[in-house]
């Protein structure tokens, strides 16, 4: 099993940065799609949920310390549901990293090469995928920090070169369609917020869980501010209906940019890079589920899963899907209620079994009371 | 090293007198006393040594005594003036004055205290032991009638070349000294730097044949114990018959065997030691090399240069910036220009795609074909340019411009575009301080040239992560290779993109220098004294 540590800080940039390779790509669509001018709000929304999953996530790993919740949901829920409830979890990282994977290799296709089939991208991010699990937690938490200023350097380059574009009259009027197109969109977008979860896998490997305050709300606020970002100029600058269209806004974004005939058609580059935090986010996902599977068949080591569970991984990823168009389908269609399922409810649900069956270790509360 | 004391024990038992004195409980079992008689001595000694011409029997008498004495040295190792002046002459005639009685009981001490004339002179009664001071340089002197002998330190110093600047790290301000082959004057260098009681060096020997000595230089209370416990016994580990230089102990020592990246920090230079040293890391000196072992040795030291703390901080800052770039072009360059007029020629500004496109017209080979051939080129130049005697390398090198720049290009072979993308290259690689380091960049260049050119920019970064990830998963003596970039600490950044002023590193690094982590005092940032005083 996980030998390494990581530090609280490099737990909240990891879960901070691993989403957004494929959110920056696909989030604002979802949103403008949904609540047109009033895309901007869905961020705010769902920090909402955002901060009980935090919660709840945090909660559940100081009561149960050194178990992630594949394992807490067994001392909880008992043998039988306990190992099922971790085999959902188990199932879902694993899904959800293949259809990363998926993604990432549509991406690739549609805009860096579109002459090369998608599989030799799968296979080959698969490969390096493994390698990269393969050492553990520590070099996976390792390279998605290097990703954090990265990316958000690229994000903020990219806002700051298109701002002669932008026109924030697109963000205007304000909730003229009613609340209930903004809390529709917000289903989808809340999904990319809720990977917050993966922190439940990863606090027994931090070094100090009990400081693990700051970083989660830094992560949760975080991602928040960035997707904020990427969607507002986004909006901005296509205006409600066109950006609603477009799959990929932000591409088409980066595709206007040109400064002084020189830096110009920067897309592939920008791609690649959000490919490479894409990676990151199936890599720390694919983890996950090894590590879950291996706690639930109660393993002593993971590594045997590795290969087998990769191949499977690979298959899903280029089988599932035919084309984007299926995804975006699944991701607004399908994945609300999954996503709210696993990202909430059974955290939550499985908090509130825990207090009122009074396990756990208890804390007596802030630090003023007890000793 | 069991087979030569086998013999010994073989011998022993044929010629010795065992019973004449039971062996020290303190020497160990393979303990074999000498004999109080010098004959014995002396067959012994000549059938070990096999009658070698070079080794020296000298008979004298002490004084005016007629005892026998015998002066046995390895002629070469040993300064036979110092011998002739302070040994034989000493024996010889300043023992006369010596009282007759004192002479008839004359002890090893009596000689030692009275009769020689040398600083360094040790008793010792063990026949292996007298053998190795023998063999190492030193001289020993068998008295008839004692069972013990004394050996004299007066090894020839002369036979080693002049203190110089090491070829390899070059600097243009600094210290212009580098090592040499003779370990001791090492030492000595590191020893004059740093004047602290807590220099300790720890000796070892390894090498059955050889009996190589290695040192290991710490400083006490700044480098981690558990460090230096960790490095003494990974080198008692190394079972060998000869050391000839640091690269046979650096192959037994590093953690990563495989990896194509050193993780052993290699220098010839007393002040990167001293430093190293004062970051709480650990120095390998080994005789006979003038390269000394830093260990750890993580990657931001193979892009760091001495002069960088030797120069402004502000100019050093940018080298160091520079480096890192130099770095990346020199590990990616060639990939990316592959990658671009392969796959992507759409992201180049249309003037600069127009003059690829117009450069590669009649090149008849695919672009990675071209690097290919180019850098393959290059790494052959580069290594005849090595190898041959100087003048003739220059000629290598007017040869390798003529034909591989001009004539390739004019003969449209390669484009005059890769030409500059391959000497952009090959400069930046020289950039590297770490040869060794420049060397794993040189190799790795390949590799990702193949990955590029399959699938572009795609290839390229999954290159860069795979090797990325192997770096970051590597330990160089329990510290993260990629120490302080990846596991990033805040304190660490002071000394890697930047080198920040010295009145601001206040701290030692923390994964070497945790043990006592405050090495510059606070506020010594230089003020104008008005400032200070009159607010």
């Amino acid at each position: 099993m996980e030998k390494g540590k990581i530090s609280v800080w490099q737990a909240g940039i990891l879960t901070l940065t691993h989403p957004l390779g494929t959110g920056l790509f696909v989030l604002p669509a979802f949103a403008i799609n949904w609540a047109r001018e009033d895309a901007w709000l869905i961020e705010i929304l769902v920090t909402v949920p955002g901060l009980v999953i935090v919660f709840a996530v945090m909660k559940l790993g100081l009561m149960f310390p050194g178990q992630t919740i594949v394992q807490y949901s067994e001392t909880i829920l008992g043998k039988y549901f306990g190992k099922l409830v971790g085999l959902m979890f188990v199932y879902y990282f694993f899904g959800i990293g293949s259809i990363i994977l998926f993604q990432m290799s549509s991406f690739l296709s549609a805009i860096v090469m579109p002459e090369t089939r998608a599989i030799y991208f799968i296979v080959i991010t698969g490969i390096v995928i493994l390698y990269t699990v393969n050492y553990g937690l520590e070099v996976i938490a390792r390279l998605t920090v290097w990703f954090f200023p990265i990316i958000v350097g690229s994000l903020l380059l990219i806002v700051f070169l298109s701002y002669k574009d932008m026109n924030l009259d697109h963000l205007r009027p304000f909730l003229a369609d009613g609340l209930k197109p903004v809390l529709m969109g917000s289903l989808a977008p809340y999904g990319w917020r809720g990977t917050i979860i993966v922190m439940a896998m990863l606090i027994p490997y931090v070094n100090q869980p009990q400081k693990i305050k700051a970083p989660f709300l830094f992560a949760l606020i975080g991602m928040g501010l960035l997707f904020e970002l990427n969607t507002v100029s986004d909006l901005a600058v296509f205006g409600p209906f066109e950006g609603g269209r477009i799959s990929l806004p932000t591409v088409h974004l980066v595709k206007l940019i040109n400064v002084a005939d020189f830096i110009q058609h920067i897309e592939s580059i920008m791609v690649l890079i959000w490919v490479g935090a894409v990676y990151t986010m199936s890599t720390v996902w694919f983890y996950c589920s090894v590590l879950g599977l291996a706690q639930v068949l109660n393993l002593k080591t993971s590594r045997p899963l590795l290969m087998p569970m990769m191949i499977v991984y690979i298959a899903i990823a280029y089988t599932n899907y035919s084309n984007y168009p299926e995804f975006v389908d699944f991701a607004q269609r399908a994945w609300p209620p999954y996503a709210f399922l696993h990202q909430l409810l059974i955290p939550v649900f499985l908090l509130t079994f825990a207090f009122i069956r009074g396990q756990g270790v208890r804390q007596t509360g802030p630090k003023g009371k007890g000793d | 090293m069991s087979k030569l004391f086998r013999s010994f024990k073989n011998f022993n038992r044929k010629f010795h007198c065992r019973e004449t004195q039971p062996p020290d409980q303190k020497q160990g079992k393979d303990f074999i006393p000498i004999s109080n008689n010098l004959e014995q001595n002396r067959l012994a000694l000549k059938t070990v040594l096999g009658d070698s011409p070079d080794i020296i029997f000298r008979d004298v008498k002490i004084g005016k005594s007629g005892i026998q004495a015998l002066i046995v040295y390895i002629d070469g190792l040993t300064d036979t003036d110092s011998i002739a002046d302070n040994v034989l002459k000493s024996l010889t005639f300043e023992a006369r004055y010596i009282e007759l009685a004192d002479l008839k009981q004359l002890t090893i001490d009596t000689i030692k205290e009275h009769v020689l004339t040398m600083s360094e002179a040790r008793e010792e009664k063990s026949f292996q032991k007298l053998l190795s001071y023998i063999l190492s340089g030193d001289t020993v002197i068998f008295v008839q009638g004692l069972e013990a002998a004394i050996a004299v330190s007066a090894r020839n110093g002369s036979v080693h070349r002049n203190v110089s600047e090491p070829v390899t790290e070059a600097v243009i301000r600094g210290p212009r000294e580098g090592f040499i082959e003779n370990y001791r004057l090492n030492t000595a260098m590191i020893r004059r730097k740093l004047k602290s009681p807590k220099l300790r060096y720890k000796e070892l020997t390894i090498g059955s044949i050889t009996q190589t000595t290695v040192c290991v230089a710490y400083l006490d209370g700044i480098a981690d114990k558990a460090l230096v416990g960790e490095v003494k016994e990974r080198l008692m580990r190394i079972k060998i018959d000869g050391i000839l230089e640091s690269g046979y102990i650096e192959e037994f020592i590093q953690d990563a065997p495989f990896s194509p990246f050193p993780t052993v920090q290699n220098t010839e230079r007393p002040d990167v030691v001293a430093a190293a040293l004062l970051e709480g890391r650990v120095a390998v000196l080994t005789d006979g090399t003038p390269v000394a072992m830093l260990v750890p040795a993580t990657f931001t030291q193979f892009l760091q240069s001495s002069e960088d703390y030797y120069q402004t901080f502000i100019f050093a800052s940018f080298i160091r910036m520079l480096r890192f770039l130099s770095f990346f072009m020199a590990l990616f360059l060639p990939s990316l220009y592959i990658a671009v007029t392969t796959f992507h020629q759409e992201m180049l500004p249309s003037a600069l795609a127009l003059s690829f496109a117009a450069a590669r017209q009649g090149v008849p080979f695919p672009a990675f074909v071209e690097a290919l051939i180019m850098e393959v080129a290059f790494e052959i130049l580069r290594e005849a340019g090595l190898r041959l005697p100087r003048p003739v390398g220059q000629a290598v090198s007017i040869v390798g411009a003529l034909v591989i720049g001009e004539a390739s290009v004019r003969a449209s072979i390669v484009s005059p575009a890769m030409v500059i993308i391959v000497s952009a290259t090959a400069i930046a690689s020289f950039t590297i301080p770490g040869f060794v380091f420049g060397l794993s960049v040189r190799l790795l260049r390949f590799p990702i040239m193949v990955l590029s050119a399959s699938l572009g920019f795609f290839g390229l970064m999954m290159g860069g992560f795979i090797l990325f990830v192997h770096m970051a998963s590597l330990r160089s003596f329990g510290v993260p290779y990629l120490a302080p970039i990846a596991p990033a600490n805040w304190p660490g950044q002071q000394d890697v993109f930047i080198r920040a002023p010295w009145w601001a590193m206040i701290r030692r690094p923390l994964d070497t220098g945790h043990q006592d982590p405050v090495r510059t005092g606070r506020g010594q940032k230089p003020e104008n004294p008005q400032n200070k005083t009159g607010r």
